[in-house]
């Protein structure tokens, strides 16, 4: 039940498939499994993995709101902002979503901590974080080169992070009281626990990481109806197998 | 007209003797050639020469984020397209589903609108306005909105019917109500469009087949199954032929709404095409993806037109 008597959900996660997958990584993390064993083969059909798949579907099935299946976190995080579920599982940086004074019904009433710790202790916190690369075949490096360095320079990170919110992960910026600017004391803090410690695999390390996350994605919708999770894991896994042979070592 | 062209007086230059440009000469000899020109570059620029790549990229692999050519592997594509590739049988017979649902309910409800608008009343004209907005509105627009009314916690449909004592659905979220709930979109959307060309079938028709059989005694049910839909099924057909073309192809709505979700369950063709080519890089699959769907759009097309002429 919500504060104003009207019925409302325990917990609100993203259950569209490839969008999930990025979330579902710090349960599968939590859970003691990972997304490809050292010799490059799918890892997450171990018992620990397919437990991370099944607890992902039954948290949303029993206790998430309905259709989570469809759910990105626009939708997830609009239902959690809107006070109609008491958990959310998400990106730190949807923070100025959920403290926005326009739409957001919630603030002051929540609590950022990192992502729990599974059964055998383990953290599940992955550190998503974007990167610029630049390609070798770049025709021009050293003008790519300079954009980097200007654009994730202490100034820029500093500016984009007091002034509009989006955190960045430089940690002299976080030291600074100034770089904190509206982010709450709890994210922050949780925030710094989490990048020393937490995993850069939020999504599969492979070349077609879009064509993957959709078929990962597909067990993740599978488990959320309430289907047989270990053939969908399997399937995930002989099909993340079958693109990988295809796109990488060309 | 040529002649006389060249028998007029020209322009001031050339009655002073001074030699005509190579290019009024040119227009002179040509004219045929050089005025169609331009718009014969737009149509094999955007129309013949896009085709044509399709298809040779269709017998090519190349995954475009590496750095290697495409490679020619013949019909290997389609090959595994009907025989290895579950996603892509579940896309096609999603589609077909999609739209024979879609165009029935079209069918149905746009004839009996027109046949409904087609009395005379007060407000017609206004009411035929009111119709045809659906159709003016962007596909976006309308999917969005949609979405909002098929939320199952907070939309307007689960209320509505709960009114009937039915539900909750969880609408497109549902893999096993998603196509039907998405087809009610389209019909939403389209049924004016039926409606529109089924008016104007209408206006066309000639009175004496009613005048003689009011005379004979006729039920309108007689009339309107013996006399008005015989002489309307060249409209309606068209009508058909071009609702089942566009469904065929539906995007907008679809990827908007679902993005082929929950799952795959609403993933046809067009939307299972633009995932290969666009989000995983598969450019030669996806081409030969969209010649399949090519194909199809042609022969649901050819067939149609060959009902529509034919005595069925």
């Amino acid at each position: 039940m919500t504060d104003d008597g009207q019925p409302g959900f325990g917990i609100a996660l993203r259950g569209k498939r490839a969008a999930a997958t990025s979330q579902f990584a710090g349960m599968l993390h939590a859970m003691g499994s990972t997304w490809l064993t050292p010799g490059r083969e799918p890892a997450f059909t171990s018992d620990e993995g397919v437990k991370a798949f099944d607890m992902w579907g039954r948290l949303l099935r029993l206790y998430g709101p309905p259709g989570s299946e469809n759910n990105h976190w626009y939708e997830a995080s609009s239902i959690f902002s809107q006070g109609k579920a008491a958990m959310f599982m998400d990106a730190n940086s949807l923070f100025p979503v959920i403290e926005d004074p326009q739409k957001s019904k919630v603030i002051g009433k929540v609590g950022y901590v990192l992502f729990p710790r599974g059964p055998k202790g383990q953290y599940g916190s992955t550190v998503a974080v974007w990167g610029l690369a630049m390609p070798k075949s770049s025709k021009n490096q050293k003008p790519a080169w300079l954009f980097m360095q200007w654009a994730t320079a202490k100034a820029q990170v500093m500016n984009l992070q007091s002034e509009k919110g989006i955190l960045g992960c430089r940690e002299s910026v976080w030291k600074d009281p100034k770089g904190k600017g509206k982010v709450p004391g709890d994210l922050s803090e949780s925030l710094m626990q989490g990048s020393k410690m937490g995993t850069p695999l939020w999504n599969p390390p492979v070349v077609a990481v879009a064509e993957v996350r959709d078929t990962v994605g597909a067990a993740i919708v599978t488990s959320i109806q309430g289907g047989d999770v270990r053939a969908a894991v399997n399937k995930a896994a002989t099909d993340m197998k079958r693109i990988m042979a295809e796109t990488e070592n060309k | 007209m040529i002649k006389e062209m060249q028998t007029a007086p020209g322009p001031a230059s050339m009655r002073e003797g001074k030699p005509a440009s190579w290019w009024s000469h040119l227009a002179e000899k040509h004219p045929v050639l050089l005025f169609t020109l331009p718009a014969g570059i737009v149509v094999f620029g955007l129309m013949v020469f896009p085709v044509f790549y399709t298809v040779y990229m269709s017998l090519h692999s190349w995954f475009a984020s590496s750095l290697t050519t495409p490679e020619f592997i013949g019909v290997r594509n389609f090959v595994r397209a009907f025989i290895q590739d579950e996603r892509f049988r579940n896309a096609f017979v999603l589609t077909i589903y999609f739209t024979v649902l879609a165009t029935a309910m079209q069918l149905v409800l746009g004839v009996a609108l027109a046949l409904l608008l087609n009395r005379p009343f007060r407000g017609k004209g206004l009411f035929r306005s009111i119709f045809l907005l659906p159709m003016v509105a962007t596909p976006v627009a309308i999917a969005l909105v949609w979405m909002m009314m098929y939320n199952p916690t907070l939309g307007v449909m689960n209320y509505l019917t709960g009114l009937v004592g039915l539900g909750p659905y969880k609408w497109v979220s549902d893999a096993r109500i998603v196509i039907p709930a998405l087809a009610a979109v389209d019909t939403w959307e389209w049924t004016p469009l039926i409606t529109l060309i089924t008016l104007a079938g209408l206006a066309t028709l000639p009175l004496e087949p009613y005048e003689s059989a009011l005379i004979d005694g006729a039920t309108p049910a007689q009339m309107f199954w013996r006399i008005t839909l015989p002489l309307l099924r060249p409209t309606i057909m068209v009508a058909l032929l071009f609702r089942s073309i566009d469904c065929l192809k539906t995007f907008d709505i679809i990827y908007v709404m679902t993005a082929g979700g929950p799952g795959f369950a609403s993933e046809t063709l067009n939307v299972y095409t633009f995932q290969v080519g666009l989000f995983y890089f598969h450019i030669g699959y996806a081409s030969s993806l969209l010649v399949i769907l090519f194909a199809l759009v042609l022969g649901v097309s050819l067939v149609l037109i060959k009902v529509r002429r034919g005595s069925w």
